[in-house]
């Protein structure tokens, strides 16, 4: 596993903790079950998530970079390098990745707004709306990274 | 009716007679990772005519000597 597939894994991984956490504080530690104060505590708790997923998502990507640091002096034996190793170059490659994966993002973000829409429509109470928003963004940037794992592992032609 | 086009290329020999040199020390002299160096050498990404260029730059040989092209079935 190449050092961009890591970066990958380790973002689908913080992505599914996020959105299982989500689910387990929605689920089991919820106090308000309507009125007003539903919509907010839903806004502070998502609002909460997102401040959450980018801390870790930043210290996860800090312990990758110093765990291939390490491996790699370890391995060559080699320490005048460290700081070099924990590089990661990002090329024509990967920004072709990156584009084709965040086009099946937007599409999962896409379906979610319209099916959150529709809910609207159908007189569903509003947090429904949020939620599944909420969800259908996390659930783009899981499949963003798993669409980027299977370009790295099965190949990217141009055009 | 335009015809598809398969790209091959002679990476893997041109590093050969280049005392061998490491998929490592190409994309170093590319300027790419050596993920896409892998990728490139195994038919899996085509490079942009830039990448190419430095490719066979760094091997100091025409592109055509690294890059072939093979015509295909029509396309529909």
């Amino acid at each position: 596993m190449s050092n961009q597939e890591r970066r990958v894994f380790i973002s689908i991984l913080n992505g599914v903790f996020i959105l299982v956490a989500y689910f387990i504080f929605v689920l089991f530690f919820k106090k308000v079950d309507s009125g007003e104060n539903i919509l907010k505590f839903y806004a502070i708790t998502m609002l909460v998530f997102i401040v959450a997923g980018i801390i870790i998502q930043i210290l996860s990507l800090i312990f990758l970079s110093i765990f291939i640091s390490v491996k790699n002096a370890i391995e060559n034996k080699d320490y005048t390098n460290v700081s070099k190793d924990c590089e990661i170059i990002e090329d024509e490659m990967d920004k072709l990745i990156e584009l084709k994966s965040l086009g099946i993002g937007y599409a999962f973000v896409g379906i979610g707004f319209v099916i959150s829409l529709i809910t609207l429509i159908l007189n569903f109470e509003p947090y429904i709306m949020l939620n599944i928003i909420f969800i259908s963004f996390l659930a783009g940037s899981i499949f963003e990274g798993v669409a980027k794992l299977y370009f790295y592992k099965r190949g990217i032609k141009n055009g | 009716m335009a015809k598809q086009i398969e790209i091959k290329n002679n990476i893997r020999k041109l590093r050969f007679f280049a005392k061998e040199m490491s998929q490592q020390e190409l994309a170093e002299k590319a300027g790419v990772s050596r993920q896409t160096i892998i990728a490139i050498e195994a038919g899996k990404y085509n490079p942009s005519l830039e990448l190419a260029f430095r490719i066979a730059d760094v091997f100091g040989v025409k592109i055509t000597e690294v890059f072939e092209y093979e015509l295909k079935d029509e396309i529909k």
